[in-house]
């Protein structure tokens, strides 16, 4: 009984902190929390996240090494337009489709790179 | 002082009261108030004056963002949020407080005891905007006219049939206004039913002449319900209203540049 409350609580942290982290880049407990719950997704691979940040840089105007895990793209100066410009041009670049209910959820650029990889 | 493309003309509106004293709020189910702030009007000691109007919370994200001018004009939306909100409710700046909605939209914690208030924000390169009303759902979205998009693809991928053939078929120095203003339009709608990206945007169609929606399943949502305004608050800048209503004739929309004055002295109590 206790440990079912215990998991319920951890998972309404778990809930608070994906909403806190759609605005600002996670610190590392809030990112530990994060992996957990994400923990089924792909992780991309330096060579698809490395083509993914220059599609993503080369849309902004930013230099490739801002586009990390953490980033959004938000913060790198992407507007809604931006966004779905940048979504276009990695379909482009990697051949593949990302339909937008796939889309909504991606908090970051690391969540970009890895739904691309799980598509390849 | 306010510029509008098609809609209505503005009606005498409660901005024109002045802001709200003796703890009365100036709000109404009837009336929306909207503003909006060209980054380029700002004079010296304006930014800062802006950033003291925010929380801390407000002040980390705007630190976070790699351009200056996307922090700045992220500094002018809230700050004029904020500003629009005290004008109407009378309170101090800092106090007001956001919750975010299933699809992420923000709402605000309406003080108790009070209407619900409903207030969205938009900004843009050099633009932002904020639109208030009481109780109905609205939705203000801004876009900047001298961006590179690759408006024919965007319309194939996003609009509806009509919307994309009357981009497509226009000639090149009016196709991007044009894309713009279905865009803003869209934006606009989304915003304000707080869908997010999950609303497919081929969905419904505007109509640019008369400013209506139609919904491609009549079911989904009614017309009727919906008004629509266009306005180019800078020669460089576009910027579209929706707020739902259900006895639109009554409604009356007041638009314009955020009063500095004010702001300096609220930034300043």
């Amino acid at each position: 009984m206790a440990a079912r409350r215990a998991s319920g609580f951890l998972l309404l942290l778990a809930l608070v902190f994906l909403r806190a982290v759609t605005f600002v880049s996670p610190a590392p407990s809030a990112r530990a929390q994060r992996s957990v719950a994400v923990f089924l997704q792909a992780t991309a691979t330096d060579d698809t996240a490395s083509k993914v940040a220059d599609v993503i840089a080369e849309q902004l105007g930013v230099e490739a090494g801002k586009v990390t895990r953490e980033a959004t793209l938000t913060e790198l100066g992407a507007d809604s337009l931006d966004i779905v410009e940048s979504v276009m041009a990695l379909e482009e670049a990697f051949d593949v489709e990302l339909p937008d209910e796939e889309t909504t959820s991606l908090k970051n650029c690391g969540d970009v790179m890895d739904l691309i990889q799980s598509k390849l | 002082m306010r510029k509008t493309l098609g809609g209505r003309q503005p009606s005498e509106g409660f901005l024109s009261h002045g802001a709200v004293r003796d703890g009365n709020a100036l709000v109404s189910k009837d009336g929306v108030a909207a503003w909006w702030l060209l980054l380029e009007h700002l004079t010296e000691g304006d930014l800062e004056m802006l950033e003291a109007l925010l929380v801390d919370e407000e002040l980390a994200r705007a630190g976070r963002f790699h351009f200056e001018r996307d922090r700045q004009i992220y500094i002018a939306a809230h700050g004029i949020c904020r500003g629009l909100l005290s004008y109407h409710l009378g309170q101090p700046a800092k106090n007001w407080r956001f919750s975010i909605e299933d699809h992420g939209k923000p709402e605000l914690i309406s003080p108790a005891g009070g209407p619900r208030i409903r207030v969205n924000i938009s900004h843009t390169r050099g633009l932002a905007a904020v639109a208030l009303t009481s109780e109905h759902d609205i939705g203000v979205d801004v876009e900047w006219r001298h961006r590179d998009a690759m408006v024919d693809e965007l319309a194939q991928r996003m609009f509806a049939e009509s919307e994309r053939r009357d981009v497509q078929r226009a000639c090149k120095e009016k196709k991007l206004d044009i894309f713009l203003a279905y865009w803003t339009l869209k934006e606009a709608y989304v915003k304000a039913i707080g869908k997010g990206l999950s609303q497919p945007l081929d969905a419904f169609e505007f109509d640019l002449n008369g400013l209506n929606i139609t919904f491609l399943d009549r079911s989904a949502d009614d017309p009727d319900h919906w008004h629509f305004e266009r306005y180019q608050p800078g020669p460089d800048h576009l910027m579209a209203l929706a707020v739902r209503h259900p006895a639109k004739a009554n409604l009356r929309v007041e638009a314009g540049p955020a009063p500095m004055e004010f702001l300096r002295n609220l930034a300043q109590a």
